[in-house]
């Protein structure tokens, strides 16, 4: 829906902030050379700007503006036990940026962030080395879009390929034997053409989330249609690319058996599930603590005022729902996939 | 409700009349001016931070603030310049601040949309003249211009004044940074001789029409919430009636209001089937247990 305010914001970017400290970093130069017109603001420290008092989430979300910074202190992070690890007993995940240009009104960001406005971490050479120096000890599995959606701001920061070359320098200089790194780059954006210049890796699984074209246009804005996600996600797979599909979260609607069951068609018909690495199912669950902030900030917002059930300072939907939901995804995908390459996330928690 | 702050009448003389602001005799401290019809009060805080910061803190304190009110600092400034500068004309929106006393600065967000040019502005204790020693430590060179070489915006000028970081800060326990805009003019560059009150209203009064422009603009965007309330305050109404009827528990309230919200934010018609309830005679319950059963049934009949 067309929201009645829209038209009194800034266009995104409109103002993009710099750390003093960065301001001559060459992605830094690179990034604001992508916007000319903007008005760029020198600040100390990011956080000057990102955790100030008072502010409006969801306003800024509707005018934008971009915060270039370096990142300190801890740059790897163990996967969260809310997170799929699929497996993986060395699993992180890293924040090379915060906040996303896509405004999904169940994101758990909208209740982890002070701040709408997003953040780039121009220091990804720091984050590098702390992988590597992780990655003399054992594997490594890291989630490095779970903070944002890396590849829906490939065209201004070029991130994404910057991951896919560090992952294939590390395969290359580790050689075989050796510890292995994989990288999972979650997505809900339709970057076709990222998949026609960049080379498929061995080390890093694209994983597309996918909803009912009806949860899209309810509570996905500005992201890419059920159809255009999945022909990107054709794409790469006919160029051999890693590609894992997410149905997580599942959203409840009103019909969400059709729904879903709809979506599912759409995905047969667009994408060989046999070709696929694996897919992962899970219905809506989100912190309470982060809920809590979300409806402070989304009052108008169905799935976010959704009655959940708290169950130990983690929402979910009742149980009786869940169940119903899970198991009937996980039952139609078994018509498609071995068992093996299905992953619902509860499971690993049992 | 606008909340307009400025430090001196010459600078509001002109939005006093445009307005049709009338004099609110019964302060004791601070002199303001208002007209609830147009939605603004106007407060004049005295020069300097601490008169500044005190007519913040004791007008939203008097007359609380609410999710639709801004705070505007509205005002004249030196330009942070060598003496010979030609002056610029017209009205700057300020996108950073600079307390030059602790060297703390603060951002206010710019989310609207405006037409002016925009500056960070330096807020000392004292009035800046250009004779170097009193006031220490002010970087004098003018920021990159428009346009520069790397093809992007800086701030094209450094403004000086002595009230917004006050009044920010003050204002920041009342307003989010998104609600606080500071308009500033520019009167002089450190020649404070030449700054009478009648330059400074000729300048805000030149500059009229693009401030009341803004301050319209800002007046019209909550209008939509104020209609939102009302719709709000209904649907409220009906839920207490409910809640009422079922014998609600506090929790078992709280219960109620989540899911009745859900379901008017999903387009569920929950009234419909409470309607039903009522035809049946389910509702009103006769006690907690039976209300208890009877939102259970609500609930598995619409979710
Ligand atoms: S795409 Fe992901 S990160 Fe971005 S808003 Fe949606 S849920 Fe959040």
């Amino acid at each position: 829906m067309k929201k009645l305010s829209e038209n009194y914001y800034n266009s995104a970017f409109s103002h993009i902030y710099v750390e003093k400290a960065v301001r001559e970093h060459p992605r830094t130069k690179q990034i604001l050379a992508g916007f000319p017109k903007a008005w760029v603001i020198e600040i100390d420290h990011y956080k000057d700007m990102f955790c100030r008092r008072g502010q409006d989430y969801g306003k800024q979300h509707q005018a934008q503006s971009l915060i270039l910074a370096a990142k300190q202190g801890k740059l790897l992070y163990e996967g969260a036990p809310v997170c799929q690890s699929f497996g993986n007993p060395y699993f992180y995940y890293t924040s090379c940026m915060m906040n996303c240009i896509y405004d999904c009104e169940y994101c758990y960001l909208k209740g982890m962030y002070p701040s709408g406005n997003l953040v780039v971490f121009v220091n990804l050479e720091d984050i590098f080395d702390e992988i590597e120096k992780v990655l003399r000890e054992h594997d490594v599995y890291v989630c490095v879009s779970y903070d944002t959606d890396l590849m829906a701001f490939e065209g201004v920061t070029g991130y994404t390929e910057a991951w896919v070359q560090f992952a294939e320098r590390c395969g290359r200089e580790n050689g075989v034997g050796k510890n292995n790194l994989t990288l999972e780059i979650r997505t809900k954006s339709a970057n076709y053409s990222f998949f026609q210049t960049v080379q498929p890796s061995s080390h890093v699984v694209y994983a597309f989330t996918l909803s009912p074209q009806e949860v899209i246009d309810a509570y996905e804005h500005h992201t890419p249609s059920l159809k255009q996600r999945l022909a990107a996600a054709a794409e790469a797979l006919s160029r051999g690319f890693l590609v894992r599909l997410c149905f997580d979260p599942m959203i409840y609607c009103v019909g969400w058996q059709q729904c879903y069951e709809r979506m599912l068609e759409q995905v047969a018909e667009q994408i060989d599930l046999k070709q696929l690495l694996d897919v992962s199912v899970g219905s809506f669950r989100v912190s309470q603590d982060y809920l809590k902030k979300m409806r402070k900030n989304a009052p108008d917002s169905a799935v976010v005022q959704f009655p959940y059930e708290n169950d130990k300072g983690v929402y979910h939907y009742p149980k009786e729902l869940t169940n119903q939901m899970e198991s009937y995804l996980l039952k139609r995908l078994k018509e498609y996939l071995p068992e093996e390459k299905i992953f619902l996330w509860e499971k690993e928690e049992n | 409700m606008l909340y307009l702050f400025a430090a001196l009448y010459p600078e509001c003389k002109s939005l006093i009349r445009h307005y049709s602001l009338k004099k609110d005799t019964n302060h004791p401290r601070f002199q303001i001016f208002y007209n609830e019809a147009a939605g603004i009060r106007l407060i004049l805080t005295g020069v300097g931070n601490i008169k500044a910061a005190a007519a913040v803190s004791s007008i939203c304190t008097e007359y609380p603030v609410g999710e639709e009110d801004y705070l505007i600092n509205i005002g004249t400034c030196a330009l942070l310049s060598d003496r010979e500068a030609v002056l610029p004309e017209g009205i700057f929106l300020c996108n950073k601040i600079t307390e030059q006393t602790t060297g703390r600065t603060f951002y206010p967000d710019i989310l609207y949309r405006h037409s002016f040019k925009e500056a960070e502005i330096l807020t000392g204790a004292v009035p800046f003249t250009t004779e170097k020693d009193e006031v220490a430590g002010i970087e004098m060179s003018v920021g990159e211009s428009r346009g520069s070489e790397a093809g992007y915006e800086r701030n094209p000028c450094r403004l000086y004044d002595m009230e917004a970081a006050a009044i920010y800060q003050a204002g920041a326990y009342f307003f989010g940074p998104h609600r606080m805009m500071f308009l500033k003019v520019v009167s002089d560059s450190g020649c404070t001789d030449a700054v009478t009150p009648e330059v400074v209203e000729r300048k805000m009064e030149a500059n009229l029409d693009a401030l009341t422009a803004y301050l319209d603009f800002l007046r019209g965007i909550e209008a939509p919430v104020a209609l939102k309330a009302e719709k709000e305050e209904k649907r409220e109404a009906q839920v207490r009636q409910l809640c009422q009827d079922l014998h609600c528990s506090k929790t078992m309230e709280a219960t109620v209001t989540q899911h009745t919200c859900y379901w008017s934010l999903a387009g569920i018609d929950y009234q419909a089937a409470v309607r039903e309830f009522y035809a049946d005679g389910k509702l009103p319950c006769i006690d907690k247990r039976e209300g208890k059963r009877c939102f259970e049934e609500i609930k598995r009949k619409l979710l």
